[in-house]
């Protein structure tokens, strides 16, 4: 028992990692669903007072966050981690702790936005959190400040993750598993990736900027030069990506679900694979179709209507291949497949009722109505969550080994299916209704299509008992399934199910006639699913070669360290409540310094643990061949860090632009501090560059010198900033120039907060240097941080110009 | 009956759409059942010559002609909705320059009312919940906020427009016929959202200047 405890809780392997997800986020869908379904109860009948305004706005929130963020994507990120190493030959990710790590921030996050319901009040205002509402005036709970800082961890967990799969999918394939060769689901996550790592940062800046505006009392949103149409356009550069970003991974699986009980190969795969390429590309330029209506100008909105709907081109493409797939076939109708099916269909209907909202002149009348409503839920749960659960049944025999219950899948999958056309159909019919609102009138005719959709909503709920209940009584006493009980061909059904801890005993090599061989052996005995066990890759030997090691690693500091940035954040967020006035902010210190102590242990115990994590060198790895898995992480994380960045000097821009009361350069920052600044940081690099050299001649001492030139360089600018931010605070520059003031302060107060990192990393490198290391070839971790450092001080290189020249 | 020009507008348009998606919709989904019904497993099924098999990089399959007749489709069908939904936002957005005196109205939302100011005189006229117009006369709102995100629509008008702290944003319409319509707000604004209403009162011209003129403040 304790045994199995200290495994779920201390586990780096994938797959384990995989099942905490999809046992989190079934259980989160569970919640998000019910408060769904009290929502509906109260809009039953016309005039209800089930729920209170306040009740039901805090109830459309956090229903939205939790499907979105906590339910949709990690749902679909737990199949990613059990199935992505399997299906490209490859033993674990390039990060298994990191992958740990990203799990725990997961879940506190989740657990944080759950608990702002009982510290009083939970974010209350949509997902989409619209300024300046969200400012502290208008809004002075902590609902927002909880769930502000449940979004930056959610947000930091899913940096880690698309790093950690970024740089496992491009660096760790298997030896001729060429690019063009992975399965779409495959293909799906590595997109998802990428729109992951764009888009989120924006997000990310979103939340921080609210963040400070709450606690600190800086303007972004509250201001009008700032204020809805920043937020706007910071959300939805992020919203609408998002968007993909939980629908691809469904379509990932129905489009290797489809092609698996067709019994033939995916129609066109490259071409579904290029369409979703060009889908990603194309959603970061779609997101004014959420701002049609807000004035942005005839010009902008008629680029947005043509953007929007030639995005769905792409997806004519993928959905007729899908259909296509059938001709010809043997179509096995098992509950995966309905799944699927039904999938496609819901998402027929989603696209379709999409091109209406994609018309700007439609726009200014569907605005904000229930079709907006029926048109999203048609994609996410029609077409993402039916789709999941499809892969739930896919894949429950290779994660469980066990098989569910088909029948019980079938009646599952009917009345799914009949209650979801019940809940959301008659929302298109609703398209004078506002979203989010308690309740309404009798006179306005909308009660009989409520009291339908309700109903609907209640038998599509309760169905999902018949889910959990399959899933969770096949698990235990389920028949044996056998490796692969589908007859299918992508590479995870070649392992034993459940597979073993390592995944594999000998990598599969592809060869370029397309077989796969496993060791010496060519290929598999037919590839038939014959269920002798013959030739299967792994027998019951498990090898104990140093390669293997990790899949039986433990660790216990991913959780301690994602509980420390829990306890950091909630002393961060529930404080006294914000003010206007800066300084009337109280951070709940205890727990802060509760925070940071847990996280300074955590991070020297992940630091010093003897992880290794074997690296190896014959996969195929185009387009990175010649660097490593860190320095690719790394850069991955950089890329991130650009859009952040970017992000705040868009913002920077914004609300310059758009006051008329700027004040001119020089007047209000001190030129000499600024020049001065940028000289002692571009000195730092110099110095991060020397120590490297000296690393690589094994100068002990000139790398010691080096190191402590940089360290004392990055003081210094931290000490010139430190005095410069304080003259000017004390010099009641908020109470006279209150946008100048925000942004300067947010955007060198973040740059500075990343000069104090580099500054902890640096101590770190001394310390070793000083016992002797790094001068012995094995200087990498001087390489990566001298990455970090000059990238702090070309982000500082812009923003000296920005603030003190211009 | 339509109520303004706008509805009509928006009704020929939703139209449009609304054919065209219904024609896409039933071929495709007519296409998906009959492939389902058709080649689902049965006794006499022909087992397809091109399974993949565990062990060999499934073969490779599809015609580039598919995708491009695919996307021909799709083109020729998207286009004409571009088309008009340009001419649609051109009118809209196009406010007309001149209104007759009393029917270029200041809107501003508050949590949780309307309030609509005319130009009356030497003084602003401010009604609260009430919006009055004459029929048949262009009215031309401009709208703002005095607090939060709201956004201002009327109900069977097909119309709508964001109503955002420090910026004014034009609508502007055509009523046809005399009556009452609901005001409501669209964007969640905070407890009062579901009852932040008013009333578009279309009046008789007559009943109208009446009114108008009753409200002068010399």
């Amino acid at each position: 028992m304790l045994a199995s405890a200290r495994r779920w809780l201390y586990t780096t392997n994938h797959k384990d990692v995989g099942i905490l997800y999809l046992i989190t986020s079934i259980f989160l869908f569970a919640a998000a669903g019910v408060l769904a379904l009290t929502m509906r109860t109260q809009l039953s009948v016309p005039g209800n007072t089930l729920l209170t305004a306040d009740i039901y706005n805090q109830f459309v929130t956090v229903h939205g966050m939790l499907m979105i963020f906590w339910v949709l994507s990690p749902l679909a990120f737990g199949f990613a981690n059990f199935i992505i190493p399997l299906q490209i030959g490859c033993r674990d990710l390039a990060f298994p702790r990191l992958n740990a790590m990203s799990y725990w921030f997961f879940l506190f996050s989740g657990v944080m936005m759950i608990l702002s319901f009982f510290f009083g009040a939970a974010p209350d205002l949509g997902w989409t959190l619209y300024s300046p509402q969200t400012a502290a005036l208008f809004t002075p709970t902590i609902g927002f400040n909880l769930g502000a800082g449940a979004l930056i961890l959610m947000t930091v967990s899913i940096t880690m993750s698309s790093v950690n799969f970024l740089v496992t999918m491009l660096k760790m394939r298997a030896p001729g598993l060429k690019l063009r060769y992975m399965s779409v689901f495959s293909w799906a996550i590595l997109i998802t990736i990428f729109m992951m790592l764009y888009a989120f940062p924006s997000f990310l800046a979103a939340v921080v900027l609210l963040y400070v505006d709450r606690a600190f009392g800086t303007v972004y949103f509250s201001s009008i030069q700032g204020g809805s149409l920043l937020w706007d356009n910071v959300f939805w550069f992020f919203g609408h990506p998002e968007v993909y970003i939980v629908l691809f991974p469904a379509l990932g699986i129905i489009a290797d679900i489809i092609p698996t009980f067709a019994r033939r190969p995916l129609y066109g795969a490259k071409y579904v694979i290029g369409a979703m390429v060009l889908v990603a590309m194309l959603s970061f330029a779609v997101w004014g179709h959420h701002m049609f209506v807000t004035g942005i100008g005839i010009v902008s909105t008629k680029l947005y209507t043509v953007t929007t709907i030639a995005i769905s081109l792409p997806f004519d493409v993928m959905i007729i291949s899908l259909i296509e797939t059938l001709g010809m076939a043997k179509l096995r109708l098992k509950a995966p497949a309905l799944f699927a099916l039904g999938a496609v269909a819901n998402f027929i209907v989603g696209g379709i009722t999409g091109i209406f909202l994609a018309s700007v002149a439609l726009d200014y009348a569907l605005r904000g109505t229930y079709f907006v409503v029926a048109h999203f839920h048609y994609l996410m749960v029609g077409a993402s969550i039916i789709g999941l659960i499809g892969g739930l049944y896919y894949w429950f025999p290779k994660i469980t080994g066990r098989m569910y219950d088909e029948k019980l899948a079938k009646i599952h999958f009917v009345i799914s299916m009949i209650g979801f056309q019940i809940l959301y159909f008659p929302m298109f019919l609703l398209l004078d209704m506002p979203r989010r609102v308690v309740t309404y009138t009798p006179d306005t005719g909308w009660g009989l299509l409520n009291l339908t959709a309700t109903l609907g909503g209640f038998i599509f709920g309760g169905a999902q008992l018949l889910l959990f209940y399959n899933l969770y009584r096949s698990s235990r006493i389920g028949p044996p399934s056998g490796p692969n009980p589908w007859e299918a061909w992508t590479l995870e059904w070649a392992l034993p199910s459940p597979p073993p801890p390592h995944d594999f005993d000998v990598i599969p090599t592809f060869s370029g006639d397309g077989t796969i061989r496993f060791g010496t052996s060519p290929g598999l005995p037919n590839g038939s699913g014959q269920p002798s066990g013959i030739g299967y890759p792994n027998g019951s030997s498990v090898k104990h070669d140093s390669s293997l090691l990790h899949s039986e690693g433990l660790s216990p500091w991913p959780i301690l360290m994602a509980f420390a940035a829990f306890i950091l954040f909630l002393g961060l967020t529930i404080g006294k409540p914000a003010n206007p006035q800066p300084v009337s902010y109280q951070p709940f210190w205890p727990l802060i310094a509760d925070g940071v102590i847990l996280g300074v242990i955590s991070l020297f115990g992940y630091s010093r643990e003897k992880f290794t994590v074997h690296e190896d060198t014959h996969v195929e790895s185009w387009p990175f061949k010649q660097v490593p898995n860190m320095k690719l992480g790394i850069w991955t994380f950089l890329g991130a860090e650009v859009i952040f960045f970017g992000v705040l000097i868009g913002s920077y821009f914004f609300v310059r632009t758009n006051d008329a009361a700027w004040p001119p350069a020089g007047t209000l920052f001190d030129i000499r501090n600024g020049f001065a600044m940028t000289l002692v940081l571009l000195t730092s690099s110099l110095t991060a560059i020397m120590a490297l050299a000296s690393a690589r001649a094994g100068n002990r001492s000139g790398l010691i010198a080096s190191l402590g030139g940089t360290l004392v360089l990055g003081a210094a600018f931290l000490y010139i900033k430190a005095g410069e931010w304080f003259s000017l605070g004390g010099s009641g520059v908020f109470q006279n120039y209150s946008l100048p003031a925000t942004s300067y302060f947010i955007t060198t107060g973040t740059h500075g907060v990343h000069v104090f990192a580099g500054m902890c990393m640096t101590v770190y490198l001394l310390a070793n240097a000083i016992k002797g290391k790094y001068i012995n070839g094995d200087h990498t971790a001087l390489e990566h941080f001298g990455l970090y450092w000059h990238f702090v001080d070309i982000v500082w290189v812009f923003l000296f110009p920005l603030f003190y020249l211009i | 009956m339509a109520v303004s020009s706008t509805q009509v507008q928006f009704d020929s348009l939703f139209g449009l759409f609304t054919y065209l998606a219904l024609t896409v919709g039933i071929v495709v989904f007519s296409f998906l059942i009959y492939l389902i019904i058709r080649y689902r497993e049965k006794p006499s099924s022909r087992q397809p010559s091109d399974t993949p098999i565990l062990g060999r990089s499934p073969p490779s399959r599809g015609h580039s002609r598919t995708v491009i007749l695919t996307l021909t489709l799709s083109t020729i069908i998207i286009v004409p909705l571009i088309i008009g939904s340009f001419g649609a936002v051109d009118k809209i957005l196009t406010p007309p320059q001149n209104v007759c005196q009393g029917c270029a109205i200041e809107v501003t939302a508050h949590q949780f009312y309307w309030q609509f100011t005319y130009s009356n005189g030497t003084k602003p006229y401010r009604t609260v919940g009430i919006l009055r117009v004459p029929v048949e006369q262009n009215i031309r709102l401009n709208v703002t906020s005095a607090d939060v995100f709201h956004d201002f629509g009327i109900i069977g008008y097909d119309i709508k427009t964001d109503a955002i702290p420090g910026r004014t944003n034009t609508i502007w319409f055509y009523p046809d016929i005399t009556g009452n319509f609901t005001i409501q707000c669209f964007e969640l604004c905070g407890v009062g959202h579901a009852t932040m209403k008013g009333t578009l009162m279309v009046m008789t011209q007559s009943a109208y200047s009446a009114w108008y003129n009753s409200t002068v403040v010399h």
